[in-house]
């Protein structure tokens, strides 16, 4: 068995994937109160088009996040105008986006399978089958280069809405809707570049998930089920608490990996979830609605 | 002169009835006025109407003449009209600094903003110790404060306070008017709506009565204090409802 310290490590290295995946949909159903369960299916199709650009054209995973990014956030724009513009202001209107993001994510999954068969598959980078020793602990080259590019990205993304006027925007427009509007906020220009970014990250997640995890269409499901859950543990809409869900949960499922068997992985995200709706339905850092 | 006109207008929420029914109003530029009326008069879905949140069934807004009804509140608030809202509408997680950039939002340039927050400053003094403070954390006059200076961000024609009073200490609301008349002395025409009817028509000019909807009757503040039929307004729904409430 491995030490305690290399899991945690090991943990942490994969939480920082994890908050990256997790972070467009908590910011989406921050903004817009849109919860997209297509989220994992575009990972999913991110993750392909990184596989494909390796095959065909020799292009790095890493370097197809300049790609997918751009390529993603403005098909989230154009998405989000043509499908979810037309429900805004109706009665129902997280449901009726919570089953229409369902059907889209059937859509691509299907369309996923017509195009590329439901075979599993890795992207195979020269990287990611080296591991690095640093001392008595090591770490797969790969994850620490995933890592390394989702810490960056967060970061990036955390200086945009810190430091500057379309990313404050997007922080008033999650804390007080009616507020941001009345500071002349238009909220709708800032709901579809919201949206923009939370398909960009899930675009960027698939290049990186395309040499970490094997995937094929179907996998998107089990995908949205454990960011789901890291986003509830963290408190819907809250972004820090979306990447604080992602650590723990992370860490916990490389723990329960290493002492019940890797198969025991995936139930720690789905008792998270229900432990989590069951003491604290607001979570870590959320707010209870009034 | 007047400076914000009201023709006729109706507006009601959804499939709901007309909370407003046919209102006609001028505003004068530079005065204080504090509209006031019994619960579900429409005072605030006036507020709204003028702050384009809410588009009118029919009628018009002019403001110096123009038609800004149907606008988007982003476009009305870039005319120079702001609504400080009952909530007080702030972002709560963001500090008060952030609150007061928020304000400036529809201004690009970044630092034209910084320059209004030391304005905004140096007329709200009172607010500059709480500008790293989160604004959820404040007291509820704080609050009301930092609202009407992030309002202010805009450099407002017109500013509309919705029951600034709400639910704050005596003392307190003394301040806040007082905050109040400060806005009259930089040239800005004011619009309140008040549940405390005696304050606000002390420190206003004007007063404006609505009731289920209608202009019920306006004067200079001093005289609808006066009026018999605000008596009645008031104390006449009372005893109704305390019969009703006797059967």
């Amino acid at each position: 068995m491995t030490s305690g310290l290399q899991i945690l490590i090991l943990g942490l290295a994969l939480g920082g994937v994890y908050a990256l995946m997790a972070i467009g949909l908590s910011m989406t159903y921050g903004v817009m109160r849109i919860l997209n369960l297509s989220h994992a299916a575009f990972m999913v199709l991110g993750a392909y088009l990184a596989y494909w650009a390796l095959q065909i054209l020799r292009i790095d995973p890493l370097v197809s996040i300049l790609i997918n990014g751009p390529l993603f956030f403005i098909f989230g724009i154009i998405l989000y105008r043509i499908l979810f513009v037309p429900l805004a202001g109706r009665p129902r209107y997280t449901e009726a986006t919570l089953l229409l993001s369902f059907g889209l994510a059937l859509s691509i999954e299907g369309m996923m399978g017509a195009l590329w068969t439901g075979i599993y598959r890795l992207a195979n980078p020269p990287y990611a089958t080296r591991s690095l020793a640093f001392g008595s602990f090591y770490i797969p080259e790969g994850q620490m280069y995933a890592t390394a590019a989702s810490l960056w990205i967060l970061t990036a993304l955390w200086g945009f809405l810190q430091k500057t006027r379309f990313g404050r925007a997007i922080r008033a427009t999650m804390q007080n809707r009616t507020a941001a509007q009345i500071v002349g906020v238009n909220v709708e220009r800032i709901s579809a570049l919201a949206f923009g970014l939370g398909m960009a990250s899930a675009g960027i997640s698939g290049s990186l998930l395309s040499f970490l995890f094997p995937f094929f269409p179907g996998k998107h499901w089990q995908w949205i089920s454990i960011l789901l859950s890291l986003v509830v543990l963290g408190g819907m809409g809250s972004l820090i608490g979306t990447v604080v869900g992602a650590l723990m949960l992370a860490v916990a499922s490389v723990y329960v990996s290493s002492i019940l068997g890797p198969t025991w992985s995936p139930a720690t995200f789905y008792a998270a979830l229900f432990l989590v709706l069951m003491i604290r339905p607001q979570g870590l850092f959320g707010k209870r609605e009034v | 002169m007047s400076i914000l006109e009201l023709e006729e207008i109706s507006a009601g929420y959804g499939m709901g009835p007309d909370i407003l029914n046919r209102v006609s109003i001028r505003f004068e530029a530079g005065l204080i006025h504090c509209l006031i009326g019994p619960n579900g008069a429409g005072k605030s879905t006036l507020l709204r109407v003028i702050a384009g949140l809410l588009r009118p069934r029919s009628g018009r807004v002019l403001l110096e003449g123009k038609v800004i009804s149907g606008l988007r509140p982003d476009q009305i608030l870039a005319h120079g009209i702001c609504l400080v809202p009952q909530d007080r509408s702030l972002f709560p997680d963001m500090t008060v600094r952030e609150n007061l950039l928020m304000g400036g939002y529809i201004e690009r340039d970044q630092r034209q903003v910084s320059r209004r927050i030391d304005e905004v400053l140096e007329i709200f003094p009172e607010v500059r110790r709480h500008l790293n403070h989160r604004a959820g954390t404040l007291s509820g006059g704080e609050q009301q404060m930092v609202a009407i200076a992030r309002g202010l961000m805009i450099h407002p024609r017109v500013m509309m306070l919705d029951e600034p009073s709400l639910g704050l200490a005596p003392l307190v609301v003394d301040r806040i008017f007082e905050a109040i008349s400060r806005l009259k002395t930089l040239g800005i025409t004011v619009l309140i709506v008040e549940q405390n009817v005696r304050k606000g028509l002390v420190y206003a000019d004007r007063g404006y009565v609505l009731d289920m909807g209608h202009l019920s009757f306006e004067g200079p503040a001093r005289e609808v204090i006066e009026d018999p039929r605000l008596q009645e307004l008031y104390l006449g729904r009372m005893v109704l409802s305390n019969r009703e409430g006797q059967r």
